[in-house]
């Protein structure tokens, strides 16, 4: 299937919700059991191309997320599938309660994808920074939580959710963000992904995240620290094996997120990390705090998830690795 | 609204409107009314009828379902706990399940199935 895919060129900056748009319209021509739940929102989730590829395969709700959620539900029962593309904070948080009891509760088929989360939405402020989506979604019973690094992981990841069985939420960014995978290969859902070796510490990113990781990681290197990187898309179900395999084999761990320090990656590793190998960790995530209006790139500064802050993290965990 | 935007004439709603809620009379609580106003401005087809009336409820299906062009809503007039003297209008028997041996025998022999 991926011999289909269609990949942005390494080097260049893409946002995810262009990637998503892309994955979309090339998922809508070989696969025609899907439709877009879409509530007045197509051009900001970057479903605007499927719209226009599909008119008929559009089901439009205005702004009125509870009722798109619960309506997806019902639409499910068909044997379809309802794709909801939203905002995450009109989309999952307004409509949780229906996420949770039409959707989850019924173990339904809806796939669930949304723009618009932590600081990478920028301008749009701290109303659309959803910075908690994680952690509210992944404490539901059955709904998978997968989180895309790049552009290119859209592809094979919408791929790979539209096979899965049940409801999935993919948490798509806004703004711009470096190519990672030139072509990512199929995806595995529950798998993470060592995007780089290395043996003092790991580096366990998801979402635009990962990018930076990866520079801290450079950054690390020329202080003769090795940073392994994982790319964990998969929250939920969490690649346990994987981070045990990471606290075994480099003896501490750095979590990196655009999202809320209490019950995101960092929360679900660490639950992972004291039941099956204990080691340092240290959490980089945005602390109790609502966002603001920024540039994205800024805001990762202010609230301290920038490359610097990795870097920071790694010393503080490498330190309290040689103290254990 | 999506529904009747959308035209969705196979859909049909029935309102068990008993006008009691956990904590009292509907009314007293956050009134609703008028619901009839309410659900045709989302362009509803709207039906008010007994709903302890079999024949009046067949009527108001086959309305329904006769109604080509807009999703009906069936307000059906009840009593809640209708059959149980004790029970019949009375806001307490909203939430509760706790009813003793005799009354549960009284309740059971009003409404025949004992």
């Amino acid at each position: 299937m991926s011999q289909n895919f269609d990949f942005f060129p390494l080097g260049q900056e893409v946002s995810l919700r262009e990637g998503f748009g892309r994955a979309l319209v090339t998922l809508g021509r070989m696969r025609s059991d899907f439709y877009l739940f879409d509530a007045d929102v197509a051009g900001g989730t970057g479903a605007k191309p499927f719209a226009g590829a599909f008119p008929e395969r559009v089901v439009q709700f205005g702004i009125a997320e509870q009722n798109l959620m619960a309506a997806a539900a019902g639409f499910a029962d068909t044997g379809l599938i309802p794709l909801v593309a939203g905002f995450a904070s009109f989309t999952v948080m307004r409509a949780h309660e229906q996420l949770r009891t039409a959707v989850c509760y019924g173990g339904r088929n809806v796939k669930i994808c949304c723009s618009h989360v932590g600081l990478d939405a920028g301008p749009d402020g701290a109303t659309a920074q959803m910075l908690e989506d994680l952690a509210t979604c992944r404490a539901i019973p059955g709904l998978t939580v997968v989180v895309p690094a790049c552009a290119n992981e859209i592809q094979p990841m919408l791929a790979a959710i539209l096979n899965a069985p049940g409801p999935v939420y993919m948490r798509i960014g806004r703004s711009p963000s470096p190519i990672i995978y030139e072509n990512p290969g199929p995806i595995r859902i529950g798998q993470g992904d060592i995007l780089r070796n290395g043996d003092d510490m790991t580096l366990i990113a998801c979402g635009t995240r990962v990018a930076a990781a990866l520079k801290a990681a450079d950054l690390l290197a020329t202080k003769g620290i090795s940073a392994r990187v994982v790319n964990m898309r998969s929250i939920k179900p969490l690649d346990h094996a994987l981070i045990e395999k990471c606290c075994i084999e480099t003896g501490a761990i750095v979590t990196v997120e655009d999202h809320s320090a209490l019950g995101g990656l960092g929360g679900a590793v660490a639950e992972s990390v004291v039941q099956v190998c204990p080691v340092p960790m240290e959490i980089v995530a945005v602390r109790d705090l609502f966002g603001r209006s920024g540039e994205h790139s800024e805001l990762f500064g202010a609230y301290g998830i920038d490359v610097a802050d990795i870097v920071a993290a790694a010393l503080k965990a490498q330190r309290r690795r040689h103290r254990s | 609204m999506a529904t009747g935007h959308h035209r969705v004439a196979s859909l049909c709603a029935i309102l068990d409107a008993n006008t009691l809620q956990a904590d009292g009379r509907v009314c007293d609580t956050m009134d609703y009314a008028p619901v009839r106003e309410k659900i045709e401005a989302f362009r509803w087809n709207v039906i008010e009828t007994d709903g302890h009336d079999c024949d009046f409820l067949a009527s108001a299906f086959h309305a329904a379902r006769d109604c080509r062009d807009k999703p009906t809503l069936i307000v059906a007039r009840t009593v809640k706990g209708k059959g149980v003297s004790f029970m019949e209008d009375q806001p307490h028997w909203h939430g509760t399940v706790k009813i003793s041996d005799s009354d549960l025998e009284r309740a059971l022999a009003e409404i025949g199935t004992l």
